[in-house]
């Protein structure tokens, strides 16, 4: 019943505003936002890069150091000094171009430009693309025949569940949990639409609020896991201590 | 309800489309721009500020140990003054007490001086009383004689030198009995 009335009042829940070339269909709310976040994010980044001191940092530079001073916390604990040149960076990366792409929905236009992060599109390359570099540093870590002889430990006969937990849940949880949370997001503040003009803004403006929050909670946990999966991929400097 | 779901199933938002290729392509341009221009600076001005900090520690150490060092020193100065101190006292009050002992050791032989050229002095004019009392003795005899006798007598030297030198030898002999 209820998607019945959304259907009627014009929710329309992953229609995007699409343009077709070549019989490719291309989203171009989406490519517009990821444009619009990384334009952000590599602004704020180069203006923060430029004006970086050792001295006394801006409050941008104390953002950006707090995230890779974390970072770099997380990969001193997990790898040491096995940790896969670039990872640093590339959390960095993500972490503030998925903020920045979860907090679009915090402006009133869902319509035309709604959270990248809520399109599929987005969310299933940035995981692949975690899943393919943590193989390939596990294996450059380890050796091919040490990395895939570890999915038969402890038991063999586990294996096959070993290879779709590494292959397709962790790839799918990575890309839907972004994906859930942010699109799930976009579907409460068209719910919430539906209300009368006079009540609207209240629960609008609280859950704005409460959408920006899970906006940093799901780039946060992105983060974290893909610190994860390298750590678990390259192993620990005590793990090579015990070999 | 039924076109509905059968709208639903035309466009399976799980599913993507041409849209992956060029998003995947403007976040791999992003990670590019961080890697080139973004996190070099960033964790090199977290690095030189890590290194400056771990300076500043250092010197903080140093000039904590050149703190102690020179509060060690001036303890141990301190304590050297202090003793230098308690011996000049010392030496002062013994210069003091030595002082003292001199002046008044002076002090009593001036005034034993001072008593034996008195008695000297004393000896010195009671004989010359004597001997001026001697010289007027036989004037004054004769005239007490002649007050007496209701005449006047005639002074005469000799006798009344020779009365004293029997007197004197009366009064030694009896001094010595």
């Amino acid at each position: 019943m209820s998607a019945v009335l959304a259907a009627e009042e014009g929710i329309t829940p992953g229609e995007h505003w699409t343009a077709e070339v070549g019989g490719l269909t291309f989203n171009l709310d989406t490519i517009l936002g990821t444009l619009i976040a990384g334009i952000i994010v590599c602004g704020l980044g180069f203006y923060m890069a430029r004006r970086a001191t050792k001295g006394r940092p801006s409050g941008l530079q104390v953002a950006f150091e707090a995230l890779a001073s974390w970072v770099q916390g997380q990969v001193r604990e997990g790898m040491g000094v096995r940790t896969p040149r670039g990872v640093v960076g590339f959390c960095i990366t993500v972490f503030v171009f998925i903020l920045c792409c979860n907090w679009l929905a915090a402006l009133p236009t869902e319509h035309w430009i709604p959270p990248p992060t809520a399109d599929v599109n987005l969310v299933y390359p940035l995981a692949l693309l975690v899943i393919v570099w943590v193989n390939v540093a596990g294996i450059r870590a380890k050796g091919a025949k040490a990395y895939f002889g570890h999915f038969t430990q402890p038991y063999a006969f586990l294996a096959p569940i070993e290879f779709i937990t590494q292959y397709l849940s962790r790839p799918a949880s990575l890309a839907l949990r972004l994906f859930g949370n942010i699109f799930a997001g976009g579907i409460m503040v068209a719910v919430i639409a539906l209300m009368p003009a006079y009540i609207l803004w209240l629960p609008n403006a609280v859950w704005k609020l409460f959408d920006m929050f899970i906006g940093v909670i799901q780039a946060l946990i992105f983060t974290l896991l893909t610190l994860i999966y390298f750590s678990e991929a390259v192993g620990s400097e005590d793990d090579t201590a015990h070999h | 309800m039924q076109q509905i779901l059968a709208e639903g199933t035309t466009t399976n938002f799980l599913v993507p489309n041409a849209t992956i290729f060029v998003v995947s392509l403007i976040f791999l341009v992003i990670l590019g721009f961080f890697y080139r221009f973004i996190v070099p600076p960033l964790t090199k001005a977290m690095a030189e500020r890590d290194e400056m900090n771990r300076k500043q520690v250092e010197e903080r150490d140093a000039a904590q140990r050149k703190l102690a060092e020179a509060k060690e020193r001036y303890d141990s100065a301190l304590a050297d003054a202090r003793a230098q101190a308690t011996a000049i006292k010392d030496e002062a009050r013994a210069d003091a007490q030595r002082i003292r002992e001199d002046m008044r050791a002076e002090t009593d032989r001036e005034v034993a001086e001072i008593h034996r050229r008195g008695a000297e002095e004393l000896a010195g004019q009671r004989t010359r009383a004597g001997q001026e009392l001697r010289g007027q003795i036989g004037g004054l005899s004769a005239d007490l004689a002649g007050r007496i006798l209701g005449r006047p007598v005639d002074h005469d030297d000799e006798t009344v030198r020779r009365f004293l030198a029997e007197l004197d030898e009366r009064q030694t002999a009896g001094g010595q009995r």
